[in-house]
Protein backbone atom coordinates (compact mmCIF):
# COMPACT_ATOMS: atom_id res chain seq x y z
CA UNK A 1 0.00 0.00 0.00
CA UNK A 2 1.48 3.29 -1.05
CA UNK A 3 0.15 6.65 -0.12
CA UNK A 4 1.34 10.20 -0.40
CA UNK A 5 4.73 9.07 -1.61
CA UNK A 6 4.84 11.86 -4.14
CA UNK A 7 4.39 14.76 -1.77
CA UNK A 8 7.16 16.19 0.32
CA UNK A 9 6.29 17.42 3.79
CA UNK A 10 5.95 21.09 2.94
CA UNK A 11 3.31 20.71 0.27
CA UNK A 12 -0.36 21.01 1.11
CA UNK A 13 -1.51 17.60 2.24
CA UNK A 14 -2.98 17.82 5.70
CA UNK A 15 -6.61 17.97 6.70
CA UNK A 16 -8.42 21.21 5.73
CA UNK A 17 -5.75 21.97 3.13
CA UNK A 18 -3.12 22.97 5.66
CA UNK A 19 0.60 22.56 5.26
CA UNK A 20 3.66 22.54 7.47
CA UNK A 21 5.38 25.88 7.76
CA UNK A 22 8.76 25.69 6.02
CA UNK A 23 10.24 27.95 8.70
CA UNK A 24 10.03 25.48 11.60
CA UNK A 25 13.26 24.62 13.34
CA UNK A 26 15.10 21.77 11.70
CA UNK A 27 13.15 22.19 8.49
CA UNK A 28 16.22 21.54 6.37
CA UNK A 29 16.58 18.04 7.85
CA UNK A 30 13.24 16.96 6.46
CA UNK A 31 13.33 18.96 3.23
CA UNK A 32 13.12 16.01 0.86
CA UNK A 33 11.24 13.63 3.11
CA UNK A 34 8.00 12.41 1.62
CA UNK A 35 4.80 12.12 3.60
CA UNK A 36 4.67 8.35 3.46
CA UNK A 37 7.83 8.08 5.54
CA UNK A 38 5.72 9.13 8.51
CA UNK A 39 3.43 6.14 8.14
CA UNK A 40 3.35 2.52 9.08
CA UNK A 41 2.95 1.22 5.57
CA UNK A 42 1.83 -2.27 6.59
CA UNK A 43 -1.43 -1.03 8.04
CA UNK A 44 -1.48 2.47 6.67
CA UNK A 45 -1.54 4.43 9.87
CA UNK A 46 0.55 7.30 11.18
CA UNK A 47 3.76 6.30 12.86
CA UNK A 48 2.96 8.31 15.93
CA UNK A 49 6.32 7.75 17.55
CA UNK A 50 8.24 9.21 14.63
CA UNK A 51 5.78 12.05 14.17
CA UNK A 52 6.07 13.05 17.82
CA UNK A 53 9.84 12.96 17.71
CA UNK A 54 10.12 15.17 14.67
CA UNK A 55 7.42 17.79 15.10
CA UNK A 56 6.08 20.13 17.72
CA UNK A 57 2.80 19.40 19.46
CA UNK A 58 0.49 21.51 17.30
CA UNK A 59 1.84 20.02 14.07
CA UNK A 60 1.66 16.51 15.51
CA UNK A 61 -1.98 17.14 16.24
CA UNK A 62 -2.72 18.21 12.68
CA UNK A 63 -0.84 15.27 11.20
CA UNK A 64 -2.55 12.72 13.39
CA UNK A 65 -5.93 14.19 12.53
CA UNK A 66 -5.36 13.78 8.82
CA UNK A 67 -7.28 10.63 7.92
CA UNK A 68 -5.62 7.80 6.06
CA UNK A 69 -8.05 5.77 4.01
CA UNK A 70 -7.15 2.16 3.48
CA UNK A 71 -9.09 1.84 0.23
CA UNK A 72 -7.09 4.53 -1.51
CA UNK A 73 -4.38 2.77 -3.46
CA UNK A 74 -2.87 5.64 -5.32
CA UNK A 75 -2.65 9.32 -4.60
CA UNK A 76 -4.12 11.84 -6.91
CA UNK A 77 -5.29 15.38 -6.78
CA UNK A 78 -9.02 15.72 -6.47
CA UNK A 79 -11.19 18.55 -7.73
CA UNK A 80 -13.71 18.71 -4.93
CA UNK A 81 -16.58 20.24 -6.87
CA UNK A 82 -17.04 17.29 -9.21
CA UNK A 83 -18.13 13.98 -7.80
CA UNK A 84 -15.61 12.09 -9.90
CA UNK A 85 -12.81 14.40 -8.82
CA UNK A 86 -11.59 15.53 -12.22
CA UNK A 87 -11.37 19.19 -13.08
CA UNK A 88 -13.81 20.63 -15.59
CA UNK A 89 -14.26 24.17 -16.78
CA UNK A 90 -18.02 24.09 -16.35
CA UNK A 91 -17.80 23.10 -12.69
CA UNK A 92 -15.21 25.82 -12.09
CA UNK A 93 -17.57 28.30 -13.71
CA UNK A 94 -20.44 27.15 -11.50
CA UNK A 95 -18.20 27.50 -8.47
CA UNK A 96 -17.31 31.05 -9.45
CA UNK A 97 -20.92 31.99 -10.03
CA UNK A 98 -22.12 30.36 -6.81
CA UNK A 99 -19.42 31.35 -4.40
CA UNK A 100 -17.24 34.12 -5.71
CA UNK A 101 -19.84 36.39 -7.27
CA UNK A 102 -22.49 37.69 -4.95
CA UNK A 103 -25.77 37.08 -6.73
CA UNK A 104 -28.03 37.46 -3.71
CA UNK A 105 -29.47 40.72 -4.98
CA UNK A 106 -30.86 38.81 -7.96
CA UNK A 107 -32.66 36.35 -5.77
CA UNK A 108 -36.41 36.74 -5.48
CA UNK A 109 -38.72 34.83 -3.19
CA UNK A 110 -41.22 32.51 -4.78
CA UNK A 111 -41.98 28.94 -5.68
CA UNK A 112 -39.64 28.94 -8.69
CA UNK A 113 -39.03 25.23 -8.87
CA UNK A 114 -42.78 24.74 -9.14
CA UNK A 115 -42.69 26.43 -12.53
CA UNK A 116 -40.12 24.05 -13.92
CA UNK A 117 -41.97 21.06 -12.54
CA UNK A 118 -45.11 21.89 -14.52
CA UNK A 119 -46.10 19.18 -16.93
CA UNK A 120 -46.41 21.45 -19.93
CA UNK A 121 -44.29 22.20 -23.02
CA UNK A 122 -41.11 24.20 -22.30
CA UNK A 123 -42.45 27.27 -24.08
CA UNK A 124 -45.25 27.48 -21.53
CA UNK A 125 -42.87 27.12 -18.60
CA UNK A 126 -40.73 29.83 -20.10
CA UNK A 127 -43.71 32.13 -20.39
CA UNK A 128 -44.78 31.54 -16.80
CA UNK A 129 -41.23 32.15 -15.65
CA UNK A 130 -41.07 35.43 -17.58
CA UNK A 131 -44.41 36.46 -16.07
CA UNK A 132 -43.19 35.78 -12.54
CA UNK A 133 -39.90 37.51 -13.21
CA UNK A 134 -41.79 40.51 -14.53
CA UNK A 135 -39.92 40.61 -17.81
CA UNK A 136 -42.76 39.89 -20.19
CA UNK A 137 -42.77 42.71 -22.78
CA UNK A 138 -46.19 44.16 -22.10
CA UNK A 139 -46.62 47.67 -23.46
CA UNK A 140 -46.25 49.34 -20.07
CA UNK A 141 -43.07 47.40 -19.53
CA UNK A 142 -41.76 48.34 -22.98
CA UNK A 143 -42.38 52.00 -22.28
CA UNK A 144 -40.39 51.63 -19.03
CA UNK A 145 -37.48 50.49 -21.13
CA UNK A 146 -37.75 53.44 -23.47
CA UNK A 147 -39.57 51.78 -26.35
CA UNK A 148 -41.96 54.19 -28.00
CA UNK A 149 -45.30 52.42 -28.31
CA UNK A 150 -48.93 52.94 -27.42
CA UNK A 151 -49.98 51.62 -24.01
CA UNK A 152 -53.54 50.69 -24.78
CA UNK A 153 -54.80 47.14 -24.45
CA UNK A 154 -55.47 45.38 -27.73
CA UNK A 155 -58.71 43.79 -26.60
CA UNK A 156 -60.40 46.54 -24.61
CA UNK A 157 -60.46 50.33 -24.30
CA UNK A 158 -58.08 50.35 -21.32
CA UNK A 159 -54.92 52.41 -21.70
CA UNK A 160 -52.74 50.50 -19.36
CA UNK A 161 -51.52 47.16 -20.73
CA UNK A 162 -49.46 45.73 -17.89
CA UNK A 163 -49.05 42.17 -16.58
CA UNK A 164 -52.10 42.30 -14.31
CA UNK A 165 -54.26 43.72 -17.07
CA UNK A 166 -53.19 41.24 -19.78
CA UNK A 167 -53.78 38.18 -17.64
CA UNK A 168 -56.38 39.11 -15.03
CA UNK A 169 -58.15 42.44 -15.45
CA UNK A 170 -59.03 42.75 -19.12
CA UNK A 171 -62.74 41.93 -19.66
CA UNK A 172 -61.82 39.66 -22.57
CA UNK A 173 -59.51 37.62 -20.35
CA UNK A 174 -62.08 37.43 -17.58
CA UNK A 175 -64.41 35.84 -20.11
CA UNK A 176 -61.68 33.33 -21.01
CA UNK A 177 -61.14 32.40 -17.38
CA UNK A 178 -64.86 32.07 -16.83
CA UNK A 179 -65.09 29.65 -19.73
CA UNK A 180 -62.28 27.52 -18.33
CA UNK A 181 -63.90 27.47 -14.92
CA UNK A 182 -60.79 28.85 -13.25
CA UNK A 183 -62.11 32.36 -12.61
CA UNK A 184 -63.16 31.53 -9.07
CA UNK A 185 -59.68 30.40 -8.12
CA UNK A 186 -58.12 33.46 -9.70
CA UNK A 187 -60.49 35.87 -7.97
CA UNK A 188 -59.67 34.14 -4.74
CA UNK A 189 -55.93 34.61 -5.34
CA UNK A 190 -56.44 38.22 -6.40
CA UNK A 191 -58.24 38.99 -3.16
CA UNK A 192 -55.06 38.21 -1.22
CA UNK A 193 -52.66 40.41 -3.11
CA UNK A 194 -52.59 43.24 -5.57
CA UNK A 195 -49.39 42.27 -7.33
CA UNK A 196 -49.82 40.19 -10.46
CA UNK A 197 -46.58 38.32 -9.81
CA UNK A 198 -47.70 37.32 -6.32
CA UNK A 199 -51.00 36.17 -7.75
CA UNK A 200 -49.23 33.93 -10.20
CA UNK A 201 -47.17 32.45 -7.38
CA UNK A 202 -50.25 31.99 -5.22
CA UNK A 203 -51.87 30.13 -8.06
CA UNK A 204 -48.63 28.25 -8.59
CA UNK A 205 -49.36 26.18 -5.50
CA UNK A 206 -52.04 24.56 -7.55
CA UNK A 207 -50.43 25.35 -10.87
CA UNK A 208 -51.59 22.86 -13.35
CA UNK A 209 -51.56 22.23 -17.03
CA UNK A 210 -54.81 24.00 -17.74
CA UNK A 211 -53.90 27.19 -15.92
CA UNK A 212 -50.44 27.63 -17.38
CA UNK A 213 -51.44 26.70 -20.90
CA UNK A 214 -54.28 29.23 -20.70
CA UNK A 215 -51.72 31.88 -19.75
CA UNK A 216 -49.81 30.89 -22.83
CA UNK A 217 -52.89 30.98 -25.02
CA UNK A 218 -53.85 34.44 -23.76
CA UNK A 219 -50.41 35.78 -24.54
CA UNK A 220 -50.58 34.13 -27.95
CA UNK A 221 -53.90 35.84 -28.56
CA UNK A 222 -52.43 39.20 -27.60
CA UNK A 223 -49.43 38.74 -29.91
CA UNK A 224 -51.55 37.60 -32.83
CA UNK A 225 -53.63 40.72 -32.40
CA UNK A 226 -50.63 43.03 -32.21
CA UNK A 227 -48.46 41.57 -34.93
CA UNK A 228 -50.76 39.77 -37.36
CA UNK A 229 -53.92 41.73 -36.74
CA UNK A 230 -55.82 38.52 -36.07
CA UNK A 231 -59.04 38.84 -34.09
CA UNK A 232 -59.99 35.87 -31.95
CA UNK A 233 -62.99 35.11 -29.80
CA UNK A 234 -62.50 33.89 -26.25
CA UNK A 235 -63.63 30.38 -27.16
CA UNK A 236 -60.67 30.09 -29.55
CA UNK A 237 -58.28 31.01 -26.77
CA UNK A 238 -59.75 28.38 -24.46
CA UNK A 239 -59.76 25.79 -27.21
CA UNK A 240 -56.09 26.42 -28.08
CA UNK A 241 -55.05 25.98 -24.45
CA UNK A 242 -56.98 22.73 -24.28
CA UNK A 243 -55.48 21.40 -27.51
CA UNK A 244 -52.00 22.28 -26.37
CA UNK A 245 -52.39 20.08 -23.31
CA UNK A 246 -54.00 17.24 -25.26
CA UNK A 247 -51.31 17.26 -27.96
CA UNK A 248 -48.54 17.45 -25.45
CA UNK A 249 -49.92 14.56 -23.42
CA UNK A 250 -50.31 12.51 -26.57
CA UNK A 251 -46.73 13.18 -27.66
CA UNK A 252 -45.44 12.16 -24.25
CA UNK A 253 -47.09 8.77 -23.99
CA UNK A 254 -44.26 6.39 -23.11
CA UNK A 255 -43.49 4.00 -25.93
CA UNK A 256 -41.97 0.54 -25.51
CA UNK A 257 -38.48 0.52 -26.96
CA UNK A 258 -38.09 -1.97 -29.79
CA UNK A 259 -34.61 -3.46 -29.63
CA UNK A 260 -34.86 -5.59 -32.77
CA UNK A 261 -35.72 -4.00 -36.11
CA UNK A 262 -39.03 -5.51 -37.04
CA UNK A 263 -38.42 -5.94 -40.76
CA UNK A 264 -35.62 -8.44 -40.10
CA UNK A 265 -37.86 -10.79 -38.18
CA UNK A 266 -40.09 -13.51 -39.44
CA UNK A 267 -43.73 -12.81 -38.64
CA UNK A 268 -43.87 -15.64 -36.11
CA UNK A 269 -40.80 -14.36 -34.28
CA UNK A 270 -42.27 -10.89 -34.15
CA UNK A 271 -45.42 -12.27 -32.63
CA UNK A 272 -43.32 -14.07 -30.04
CA UNK A 273 -41.57 -10.87 -29.09
CA UNK A 274 -44.79 -8.94 -28.91
CA UNK A 275 -46.21 -11.64 -26.68
CA UNK A 276 -43.13 -11.38 -24.51
CA UNK A 277 -43.62 -7.64 -24.23
CA UNK A 278 -47.24 -8.24 -23.36
CA UNK A 279 -46.37 -10.47 -20.44
CA UNK A 280 -43.73 -8.04 -19.27
CA UNK A 281 -40.88 -10.54 -19.26
CA UNK A 282 -39.15 -7.97 -21.40
CA UNK A 283 -35.87 -6.16 -20.61
CA UNK A 284 -36.03 -6.62 -16.84
CA UNK A 285 -38.63 -8.95 -15.56
CA UNK A 286 -40.78 -7.85 -12.70
CA UNK A 287 -40.98 -11.24 -11.07
CA UNK A 288 -38.23 -13.49 -9.83
CA UNK A 289 -36.81 -15.63 -12.63
CA UNK A 290 -35.44 -19.14 -12.39
CA UNK A 291 -31.96 -19.62 -13.63
CA UNK A 292 -29.79 -21.93 -15.66
CA UNK A 293 -28.57 -25.16 -14.10
CA UNK A 294 -25.54 -25.03 -11.86
CA UNK A 295 -25.85 -21.35 -11.19
CA UNK A 296 -26.58 -19.51 -8.03
CA UNK A 297 -28.65 -16.43 -7.65
CA UNK A 298 -27.88 -13.95 -4.95
CA UNK A 299 -30.46 -11.29 -4.19
CA UNK A 300 -29.32 -8.25 -2.28
CA UNK A 301 -31.25 -5.41 -0.76
CA UNK A 302 -30.79 -2.72 1.87
CA UNK A 303 -33.32 -0.87 3.99
CA UNK A 304 -33.02 2.09 6.29
CA UNK A 305 -34.73 2.51 9.56
CA UNK A 306 -34.78 6.17 10.49
CA UNK A 307 -36.02 5.72 14.04
CA UNK A 308 -33.41 3.06 14.82
CA UNK A 309 -30.86 4.89 12.69
CA UNK A 310 -29.67 1.66 11.16
CA UNK A 311 -29.08 0.21 7.75
CA UNK A 312 -30.07 -3.38 7.23
CA UNK A 313 -28.74 -5.58 4.46
CA UNK A 314 -30.39 -8.80 3.35
CA UNK A 315 -28.68 -11.39 1.19
CA UNK A 316 -30.34 -14.55 -0.08
CA UNK A 317 -28.70 -17.29 -2.14
CA UNK A 318 -30.80 -19.71 -4.13
CA UNK A 319 -29.88 -22.38 -6.64
CA UNK A 320 -31.07 -22.76 -10.20
CA UNK A 321 -34.35 -24.34 -9.09
CA UNK A 322 -35.08 -21.50 -6.73
CA UNK A 323 -34.42 -23.64 -3.68
CA UNK A 324 -33.14 -21.85 -0.65
CA UNK A 325 -29.39 -22.32 -0.08
CA UNK A 326 -28.26 -19.72 2.42
CA UNK A 327 -29.27 -16.31 3.67
CA UNK A 328 -27.55 -13.69 5.70
CA UNK A 329 -28.60 -10.49 7.36
CA UNK A 330 -26.18 -7.76 8.38
CA UNK A 331 -26.89 -4.41 9.95
CA UNK A 332 -24.88 -1.22 10.16
CA UNK A 333 -23.64 0.42 12.22
CA UNK B 1 -29.00 5.72 0.76
CA UNK B 2 -26.67 4.73 -2.09
CA UNK B 3 -23.95 3.98 0.42
CA UNK B 4 -26.23 1.49 2.16
CA UNK B 5 -27.11 -0.27 -1.07
CA UNK B 6 -23.49 -0.47 -2.14
CA UNK B 7 -22.57 -1.83 1.30
CA UNK B 8 -25.12 -4.55 0.66
CA UNK B 9 -23.40 -5.57 -2.55
CA UNK B 10 -20.05 -5.37 -0.83
CA UNK B 11 -21.01 -7.65 2.04
CA UNK B 12 -22.61 -10.11 -0.38
CA UNK B 13 -19.48 -10.23 -2.52
CA UNK B 14 -17.35 -10.66 0.56
CA UNK B 15 -19.46 -13.41 2.01
CA UNK B 16 -19.80 -15.43 -1.18
CA UNK B 17 -16.15 -15.15 -2.04
CA UNK B 18 -15.26 -16.31 1.48
CA UNK B 19 -17.40 -19.36 0.83
CA UNK B 20 -15.78 -19.94 -2.56
CA UNK B 21 -19.01 -19.71 -4.51
CA UNK B 22 -18.82 -19.35 -8.24
CA UNK B 23 -21.33 -18.93 -11.07
CA UNK B 24 -23.33 -16.44 -9.11
CA UNK B 25 -25.73 -13.83 -10.36
CA UNK B 26 -25.86 -10.96 -7.94
CA UNK B 27 -29.08 -9.06 -8.14
CA UNK B 28 -29.77 -5.67 -6.67
CA UNK B 29 -32.84 -3.49 -7.13
CA UNK B 30 -30.84 -0.31 -6.77
CA UNK B 31 -30.00 1.04 -10.19
CA UNK B 32 -27.20 3.37 -9.08
CA UNK B 33 -25.18 0.60 -7.47
CA UNK B 34 -25.45 -1.57 -10.54
CA UNK B 35 -24.61 1.23 -12.95
CA UNK B 36 -21.69 2.43 -10.86
CA UNK B 37 -20.35 -1.10 -10.64
CA UNK B 38 -20.26 -1.39 -14.42
CA UNK B 39 -19.01 2.13 -15.04
CA UNK B 40 -15.30 2.73 -15.34
CA UNK B 41 -15.12 5.96 -13.40
CA UNK B 42 -15.64 6.33 -9.68
CA UNK B 43 -16.62 9.30 -7.68
CA UNK B 44 -14.31 10.35 -4.91
CA UNK B 45 -16.72 9.90 -2.05
CA UNK B 46 -17.61 6.96 0.14
CA UNK B 47 -19.87 5.47 -2.48
CA UNK B 48 -17.11 5.40 -5.09
CA UNK B 49 -14.71 3.77 -2.65
CA UNK B 50 -17.17 1.02 -1.79
CA UNK B 51 -17.97 0.41 -5.42
CA UNK B 52 -14.34 0.19 -6.45
CA UNK B 53 -13.76 -2.15 -3.54
CA UNK B 54 -16.71 -4.25 -4.80
CA UNK B 55 -15.16 -4.37 -8.23
CA UNK B 56 -11.85 -5.42 -6.76
CA UNK B 57 -13.50 -8.24 -4.78
CA UNK B 58 -15.45 -9.34 -7.78
CA UNK B 59 -12.51 -9.51 -10.15
CA UNK B 60 -10.20 -11.22 -7.69
CA UNK B 61 -12.50 -13.90 -6.35
CA UNK B 62 -14.88 -14.61 -9.14
CA UNK B 63 -12.13 -15.44 -11.57
CA UNK B 64 -14.52 -16.68 -14.19
CA UNK B 65 -15.99 -13.26 -14.25
CA UNK B 66 -17.92 -14.20 -17.35
CA UNK B 67 -19.78 -16.70 -15.18
CA UNK B 68 -20.74 -14.32 -12.43
CA UNK B 69 -22.63 -11.12 -12.91
CA UNK B 70 -23.97 -8.14 -11.10
CA UNK B 71 -27.40 -7.30 -12.41
CA UNK B 72 -30.29 -4.98 -11.86
CA UNK B 73 -33.73 -6.42 -11.10
CA UNK B 74 -36.99 -4.75 -10.42
CA UNK B 75 -37.98 -4.33 -6.83
CA UNK B 76 -40.84 -6.79 -7.20
CA UNK B 77 -38.35 -9.49 -8.16
CA UNK B 78 -36.19 -8.76 -5.14
CA UNK B 79 -38.80 -9.26 -2.44
CA UNK B 80 -36.93 -11.92 -0.51
CA UNK B 81 -33.86 -9.76 -0.03
CA UNK B 82 -36.06 -6.84 0.93
CA UNK B 83 -37.79 -8.76 3.71
CA UNK B 84 -34.42 -9.98 4.98
CA UNK B 85 -33.03 -6.47 4.99
CA UNK B 86 -35.96 -5.28 7.09
CA UNK B 87 -35.31 -8.13 9.46
CA UNK B 88 -31.67 -7.05 9.64
CA UNK B 89 -32.46 -3.62 11.07
CA UNK B 90 -33.98 -5.33 14.09
CA UNK B 91 -30.97 -7.53 14.77
CA UNK B 92 -27.85 -6.41 16.54
CA UNK B 93 -25.37 -8.79 14.94
CA UNK B 94 -25.10 -10.54 11.58
CA UNK B 95 -27.00 -13.79 11.28
CA UNK B 96 -26.53 -16.57 8.75
CA UNK B 97 -29.54 -18.76 8.07
CA UNK B 98 -28.93 -22.35 7.04
CA UNK B 99 -32.64 -23.08 6.88
CA UNK B 100 -35.33 -20.93 5.42
CA UNK B 101 -36.21 -18.24 7.96
CA UNK B 102 -39.95 -17.92 8.63
CA UNK B 103 -40.20 -14.42 7.28
CA UNK B 104 -39.34 -15.41 3.71
CA UNK B 105 -40.64 -18.95 3.61
CA UNK B 106 -43.83 -18.23 1.73
CA UNK B 107 -42.08 -15.87 -0.68
CA UNK B 108 -39.47 -18.48 -1.55
CA UNK B 109 -42.10 -21.14 -2.13
CA UNK B 110 -44.13 -18.79 -4.27
CA UNK B 111 -41.16 -17.94 -6.41
CA UNK B 112 -40.27 -21.60 -6.91
CA UNK B 113 -43.56 -22.23 -8.67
Amino acid sequence: MVALQVLTLFKIWMVNGECIDGGITGAHFVQNVTVNSLMNLYDKSWNEEVVRQVFSVDIVDKILHTPLIAQVQEDRLIWKVERHGWYSVSSAYMLCVDELVDSSHLWRPGYWSGIWKLKVPPKVKNLVWRMCWGCLPTRVRLLDKGVQCPTNCVSCPSHHEDLAHVFFNCPFVVKVWQMTGLWGAIQHALSYTTSATDTIFLLSIEFNQQLSSTFWSIWKHRNLRVWDDVMEVSATVVERAKNLVVDWKFANVPTVADPIPQQRLQPSAREGILAAIGTSTFVTSSSWQHHLLGRYKCNIDATFSSHLNRTGVGICIRDSEGTFVLAKVVSYP
Amino acid sequence: MDVGESLGLHSALQWLSDMQFDNVDFETDYRLTCDAFHANQDDTYEFGCIISSCRFLFSSFFTNSTNSRVEFVRRQANGVAHVLAEEATLLASPVVYFHIPDCIESLIINEML
